[in-house]
Formats: C-alpha cells, sequence, structure tokens
C-alpha cells in the first residue's frame, strides 16, 4: 500500500500539472477575431460589399448590394462579434457608391433613386433598422463616388451624361451644395468623346459591366488643400487635382483611356500620397508619391510613375487603400482581388514606403472586393466578396484581433 | 479501419503470448496475488458534447438552413483502444489500476445548405466531417469485485488524463443540384486536414464501468464495458479559426466539446506477485487469491 502511495501521488501531482496549464490557458480571448459569412437562401442573390465601418459599440456597419438585375442598396449591421443586429435591401435606392462616411456621429452614403437616378444622400437610422433620405440632388446626374470632407461636408462625384461632363459636387455641412467650391457648387470635365466612354461609365454605373476605379479624396489633413477625382476627363481616367476654392484643374496624372489609370489614393501626409495604378492587365502599388508634383498645375503621364508591377493582382482589380496604425507603425494598406482568389493585404511604412507585410484572406472558393477598417480594439476588419460553394456571392467578414492583425508587420 | 485491424492484430498476439504463459504455469496454482499486470484491447464508440456552438454562417433573413452541425450517432464513430495494466489490490474486494494506454477517439458530423431559386431548384451542399483525435491515456480506477460461481462481475469507476498525440479531419463535399427531373451530383470533394493546432493537448474525465472475469489458472481475463465522460473543453479557442481552407471550405468551424466515449474491452492480466516470487527470485511465494 506504501509502494501505492510512493508512485500514484507523484503520478497524479503530474498529470494535475498538466491539466492545469493546458486548460487554464484555453481562454476565450475578448478581442478575438472572427469570421462570418452573411448568407440567404436565395440562389439568385449575388451579394456586393462595397465599404466597412465600425461603431462605437464596436459593431460593424456594412454598406453594399445586392445585384439582382438592378444593383440594390443593401445594409447590414451586426455587434462586435459579427452577429447580425440587421439587414435591409432597398429596391427604391440603386447603385450606391463608396464611401460609407462617418460625419459627425452620422453614417451616410451615396445611392441613385430608382427610376429617376436622382442622387440621393442617405443616413443610416440605426435605432430605426433603416435609411433615411437627408438631400436629394435635384439634378438628374448618376453617383459614381462620394467621399467625406474635413469640415463635415462632402464630395460626390458623378456623371453628366446630357452634357457629357464628369461632375465633382461639393457639399458642406449642411448638405447644401458649396457655393465656395464654384458658382453652382460644382467643378465640370468634359469627357469628350462620349461614345467611346458612355456605355463603359453606364457599365460601371449599373454594375453590369467592368468596375471603373472612380473615386473622390482630397489633399490635406484639417482642411483640403485640393480636391481629388479619379473619374473620365477629356477622353482618359485622369486623376484630378481640384481647387476647392475656385472648382479648376489644379493637376492632373493623366491615364490613357480605361486601360492605364491610377485606381486608389490615399493622403499621407507631409506633401505624401499613396497610390496604386494599373496599366492594361499589370497592377502596381506606389506607396509614396509626392502630392506637390500633382497639385502644382503640372502634368504627369501615368507610365511616369515608376514601380514594380505586383503579379499577384488580377487585371482590373477594385484597390482600396486605408491608412492604418499597427505595432505602432503607421502604414498604408491596400486590399486587392489576387489570382489565387483570395483578398490580399499589402502594407507598406507611411514613412518610407518600405514594405512592412502582407496577407492572403480567404481560401478554395473566391474572394475579391475588398475593404477594411481598423478597430478600435487595435485589430481591423477585412469585408469582401466570396461565393458561397462557388457560386452565390455573399459579403464575409474578417475580423481581426490586435495580435492577429500585427502579426502580419515585419 | 485499417488502424483498428492493425491494432486488433497486435492485441490477438499479446493474448496469444499470455496463453503461452498460462499453459507454462498452469501446474503451479497460486493464491493471494496483490499486484496484477496486464494487457486491454478494445474498441471505443465516440461521441461528443458540445458546450458552446459555433458557425461561419449568420443568415440575413429567416433561413431553412441551419447553422447548428448534427452529431453522428456513437456507433458510427468505432475507434482502437489499447492499454497496459498495472493492478494493486487494496482487500479482497477491493482494487486499483493504473492503465496507461492509446485512444483513438473518433467522432462525425454533417452540415447541409440549400440555395433555392425562384423556380423551386435547389443547389445543396453537403459536408461530412470525420475527426480522428489519437490520445495517450492514464486512467486510474478503483474496481469493486465479488465472486458468482467461476466468474467475478466487477464494478469500477475513476478519473483518467489524456494527452493529444495527433488529430485529423477529413471532409467529404458533395455538391448537388436538384430540380423538377430529379437529383443529380455536381461532385464530391474529399480532402484531409491536420487539427493539432485545433484542439489542446489534454482531456481529462471521469470513468466508470462494469464488467466480468473469469480465472483461467494463472490469467484473469475480463470483458470490461466502460463510459469516459471529458470534463474540459478540447478545443483550442485561440486557434478555432486557424485553418483557413477549413473555414472557407468546408464552412465548419468547431464547436466547444467535450469527448465521451463507450468502450468495450478484452483485459487480460497476471498475478505480478507470481512472476516476481519465482524460484530463484528473492521473496516467498504468493498465492493467486481467488476473490
Amino acid at each position: 500500500m506504501q509502494m501505492v502511495v510512493k508512485y500514484l501521488f507523484p503520478l497524479i501531482l503530474l498529470v494535475a500539472m498538466l491539466v492545469g496549464c493546458d486548460v487554464k490557458n484555453n481562454k476565450v480571448d475578448p478581442a478575438m477575431g472572427f469570421t462570418k459569412i452573411y448568407d440567404i437562401d436565395s440562389a439568385e442573390a449575388n451579394h456586393v460589399p462595397l465599404d466597412i465601418c465600425q461603431l462605437p459599440d464596436e459593431g460593424f456597419i456594412f454598406l453594399g448590394y445586392n445585384l439582382q438585375g438592378e444593383a440594390k442598396t443593401m445594409v447590414v449591421r451586426t455587434d462586435k462579434d459579427g452577429k447580425l443586429l440587421w439587414s435591409k435591401t432597398f429596391s427604391q435606392y440603386l447603385s450606391p457608391v463608396s464611401d460609407l462616411m462617418k460625419i459627425g456621429n452620422d453614417y451616410y452614403f451615396v445611392s441613385a433613386r430608382a427610376l429617376t437616378f436622382e442622387i440621393l444622400i442617405l443616413k443610416v437610422n440605426d435605432a430605426a433598422q433603416t435609411v433615411e433620405e437627408v438631400k436629394a440632388l435635384d439634378e438628374s446626374k448618376k453617383p459614381l463616388a462620394a467621399c467625406a470632407t474635413p469640415d463635415g461636408g462632402l464630395l460626390i462625384q458623378a456623371y453628366d451624361y446630357p452634357n457629357a461632363q464628369t461632375v465633382l459636387l461639393k457639399l458642406n455641412a449642411s448638405f447644401a451644395l458649396d457655393n465656395n467650391f464654384s458658382l453652382d457648387g460644382k467643378a465640370e470635365f468634359d469627357i469628350s468623346q462620349l461614345d467611346l466612354m458612355d456605355d463603359r461609365i453606364n457599365n460601371h454605373f449599373t454594375f453590369q459591366g467592368t468596375r471603373l476605379p472612380f473615386f473622390v479624396s482630397y489633399i490635406g489633413q484639417s482642411s483640403a488643400t485640393n480636391y481629388v477625382l479619379n473619374g473620365v476627363v477629356e477622353y482618359d481616367i485622369a486623376l484630378i487635382a481640384v481647387n476647392p476654392k475656385t472648382g479648376e484643374r489644379a493637376g492632373t496624372i493623366d491615364g490613357n483611356r480605361y486601360k492605364k489609370c491610377v485606381s486608389s489614393f490615399t493622403f499621407l501626409g507631409g506633401g505624401r500620397a499613396a497610390l496604386s495604378k494599373f496599366e492594361d492587365v499589370n497592377n502596381f502599388l506606389i506607396p509614396t508619391f509626392n502630392t506637390n508634383d500633382f497639385s502644382s498645375g503640372s502634368t504627369i503621364n501615368i507610365s511616369d510613375l515608376t514601380s514594380v508591377p505586383k503579379p499577384e493582382i488580377v487585371a482590373n482589380s477594385q484597390i482600396k487603400s486605408r491608412l492604418a496604425t499597427l505595432k505602432g507603425r503607421k502604414l498604408v494598406v491596400y486590399i486587392a482581388e489576387l489570382k489565387n482568389n483570395t483578398v490580399g493585404f499589402f502594407a507598406y511604412d507611411a514613412a518610407n514606403g518600405s514594405f512592412a507585410g502582407a496577407r492572403y484572406f480567404g481560401s478554395t472558393y473566391p474572394y475579391k472586393n475588398g475593404s477594411l477598417v481598423t478597430t478600435t480594439d487595435g485589430g481591423m476588419a477585412v469585408l469582401c466578396q466570396t461565393f458561397a460553394a462557388g457560386r452565390f456571392g455573399r459579403m464575409c467578414l474578417f475580423k481581426l484581433s490586435k495580435n492577429q492583425a500585427e502579426g502580419f508587420i515585419n | 479501419m485499417k488502424q483498428i485491424k492493425y491494432t486488433l492484430s497486435k492485441c490477438v498476439i499479446v493474448l496469444l503470448l499470455c496463453m503461452a504463459v498460462d499453459n507454462c504455469l498452469h501446474a503451479q496454482g497460486m493464491e493471494d496475488a496483490k499486484w496484477w499486470m496486464g494487457v486491454k484491447a478494445g474498441v471505443n464508440f465516440g461521441r461528443v458534447g458540445v458546450s458552446e456552438k459555433y458557425s461561419v454562417f449568420e443568415y440575413l433573413t429567416a433561413s431553412t438552413n441551419s447553422t447548428e452541425k448534427v452529431y453522428g450517432s456513437i456507433f458510427k464513430n468505432a475507434g482502437p483502444s489499447l492499454a497496459f495494466t498495472v493492478a494493486y489490490s487494496i482487500t479482497p474486494n477491493i482494487s486499483v489500476s493504473v492503465q496507461p494506454g492509446y485512444l483513438s477517439y473518433h467522432f462525425l458530423y454533417t452540415t447541409s445548405y440549400r440555395w433555392k431559386d425562384t423556380l423551386k431548384n435547389e443547389n445543396i451542399l453537403n459536408n461530412e466531417l470525420k475527426t480522428k483525435l489519437h490520445y495517450i491515456e492514464l486512467p486510474l480506477l478503483l474496481r469493486y469485485e465479488y465472486s458468482v460461481g467461476k466468474v467475478q462481475p466487477h464494478l469500477q469507476a475513476g478519473a483518467y488524463y489524456g494527452f493529444l498525440l495527433n488529430g485529423k479531419k477529413t471532409s467529404t463535399a458533395e455538391e448537388k443540384f436538384k430540380d423538377a427531373a430529379g437529383e443529380s451530383s455536381l461532385g464530391t470533394t474529399i480532402e484531409d486536414y491536420n487539427v493539432n493546432q485545433l484542439y489542446i493537448h489534454s482531456q481529462y474525465g471521469v470513468i466508470g464501468g462494469v464488467g466480468v472475469s473469469v480465472d483461467l489458472n494463472y490469467f484473469r481475463l475480463s470483458l470490461e464495458c466502460n463510459y469516459r465522460y471529458g470534463l474540459n473543453n478540447i478545443t483550442n479557442r485561440k486557434n478555432r479559426l486557424e485553418q483557413q481552407r477549413m473555414i472557407n471550405g468546408s464552412y465548419d468551424v468547431p464547436d466547444d466539446i467535450k469527448l465521451q466515449n463507450l468502450e468495450f474491452s478484452l483485459h487480460c492480466a497476471t498475478p505480478l506477485d507470481f512472476l516476481i516470487h519465482t524460484p530463484g527470485m528473492s521473496g516467498k511465494p504468493g498465492k493467486v487469491r481467488r476473490r
């Protein structure tokens, strides 16, 4: 019996120690990441995400559309764990455009009214689980892109078909057309050969054809020293710097038709910006670009922006760039669709443009149309489109904890 | 299945060896043995207790699809078990034993997703996911037995600790299309995943069972049925989402689970005292005690 006690006791002690360590450490990190796919039973629904924002309660709002004939606006609201709180599809609001904009404490986006296609500014009403119309612009122009500006207003890029013009509209914080911008609150740029571009712009607007890299942005931090528009101007898709007082062109990066052009732009501060461009089937990430070269009245040929191609990015990929702080480093991150059917995340140091890390999201079935937001817990959330069972377009959210996100950074 | 056959064949060899030794010792009956040594082999049927469910899917509208996994019947989850046993008789009816061994837990679950169009055609994705977790286990059992003629029924209970050696998950995904004309398969994909990182190394629990023994001279043969009830979640919560290929391909996110199993085994033990006290070795001879 003494022998039993002599041998059993240390054995039990050893086992207790092993169990104690292993089981005690198996706790859920409160900021743990997750993956969610937002599905419905319909085989005909095709959900495409556009943008994502995190709310003060750490939940998320997605803006997207359901492409079933028309591109019907979709808004999805989740809690911090990705569990659905509510979602709505609005057949009266078509062809929404990125960005989903935080202005004050509210979230806004731009869409077009069904049938008339007039531009609508819509606000997400989370309490009522719906969206409400804030402003209808009385011109029959098609919205192509939108962004919030530092003064609490917003910029809208629109296509004015009757006049064959790309139009930049500036709205102030009261959502009125800003007369300081120009006399009628807009800048106008001829697209010139209408027959060459009209179909493509229409196809982009209706989401029926190749997506073109239309966007609006600005140079400046507390106030915009120049607005930036990437749209069809004089035959080509060009990146235009626009004087915020007069609405006149202040600089151009000239593309070549729709085959060579800038595909994303993020102002980094200190006279620098991060760009991406595509030339035919090749994509290039340009993490440092001197904005003074561009906004001082000069014209730069797109081919003069030198960089090495990123062969993993698909031709015609929609590329988004965002500023992020991870591992204590200010970074510019690009999200792009890759040839291996995943969404790629590429990070560069915002200070010097050096490569900081990369990561692919998705596997097996295709993933595309990514967007990204850094989260209050120090992690990030990547929203993209996946195809359930390889066929049905659905929104998919990858939430990464601080540790996971920082693990991608060198 | 191959592994079960391999393990069973090893058990048969061990049993034959035991019987050979038994024949050699048959003539020298011994009683009152305190220490017993043996081997046991058998088959176990795994099942899991789910403490928290996880799914990659969230449904935007009321759905006929379920996000929950359907765990398979226990008797579809056969796995082998093999152990070495050492027992000490505290009293004529009560003994304590340690039974270190190898045990393979198997469990399977299925998921099914359907997408319908307005013509009522259905696109179906059926996944079957079979997991095999191989453990080294260390059970500690207290056994009570009594004699009924030549046989000794027994009850036993105790606790066990298991250390995960490795694990594998096999996903079988079949896509189907169903319309008015019937159902047709679009293809089946089978993929194996290494799931060592998905589960923590330790599992512990309680074990209880019944059995019946018969003495064959210097060997005691027992047929046992034990039930293991795991007490800790074995899913590694930090690594639950590490297998992107599994999540995005099979839409599989493991639940928090506790392992259980029903084990049937054949146990062959011999008195260790007799081997220790055979002529030429020190100490006085012992006796096999019929309890």
